[in-house]
């Protein structure tokens, strides 16, 4: 992992799109502000790690779960 | 082209049966092309099936089926999509107790634009949609969007007697 040292209001570039800046570090916690294309996806890592477990948990059900809910599922349903 | 889905079997995929991933899904990264399959006797589910790894597939459905709704994204939160053309699918996960409900992947609908066949998934903050109301089927043309059907694959093929006897398939007209 690379590590930087920057003061707030230095940035750090990666590649020519992506601008971060420390907007404020106090307490612990610090902000940043992320300029880059509109189209890249940023993140909050707990979310993306939310989403990338909903996806795999998502993924190939075993075969026949969803005719076996289909029959015994629906039919408790109120 | 034809695939060999451990699920299916073999299917053959039109070409304007194909969709591709305009961002990674997160957790599968590697893949860009799908099909969209309705098995016969499960609407309103389908499966977006991957065509380069064949035991991945995701079963979706509408989001109205689980009292869902999304607002409608800007252009850039779905990758450069139109935002006003998105379809919305969720994943949807089988409990393996069948007591519990089925769960759909609402902080990550994913956004089908059938006029481009490509799809990319939206992540909300858990603060910008509401929590699923459970699945209530609702009416609807087999149970999708009419815009999808067109790119729809439907297996087995109209006029087969059920999934197991044939492993063909075909594209809505």
């Amino acid at each position: 992992m690379l590590i930087l040292t920057r003061r707030t209001g230095e940035a750090i570039r990666i590649g020519d799109k992506i601008r971060i800046v420390v907007v404020q570090a106090e307490a612990g916690k610090i902000r940043i502000g992320i300029e880059g294309p509109r189209e890249l996806p940023i993140l909050r890592e707990e979310l993306y790690t939310l989403i990338r477990e909903g996806n795999q948990q998502a993924n190939a059900p075993a075969d026949l779960a969803l005719e076996h809910w289909l029959t015994e599922g629906k039919k408790e349903t109120p | 082209m034809t695939i060999y889905a451990s699920r299916f079997g073999a299917v053959e995929i039109p070409a304007h049966g194909l969709w591709t991933c305009r961002q990674p899904l997160a957790g599968f990264e590697e893949l860009r092309d799908f099909a969209l399959i309705q098995v016969a006797g499960q609407s309103p589910f389908a499966w977006l099936q991957s065509l380069e790894l064949q035991p991945i597939a995701f079963l979706l459905a509408e989001p109205r089926h689980f009292g869902l709704r999304y607002p409608q994204p800007a252009d850039a939160e779905v990758s450069g999509l139109a935002g006003a053309a998105c379809q919305f699918l969720v994943m949807v996960t089988i409990p393996e107790n069948k007591d519990e409900p089925l769960r759909p992947h609402h902080l990550g609908p994913l956004c089908f634009d059938a006029g481009r066949g490509e799809f990319v998934q939206w992540v909300l903050e858990p603060g910008r949609v509401s929590v699923s109301t459970g699945f209530r089927p609702q009416t609807g043309d087999l149970g999708l969007a009419s815009a999808l059907l067109p790119r729809l694959v439907h297996w087995p093929e109209a006029g087969d007697a059920s999934p197991a006897s044939s492993p063909s398939a075909s594209v809505a007209a």
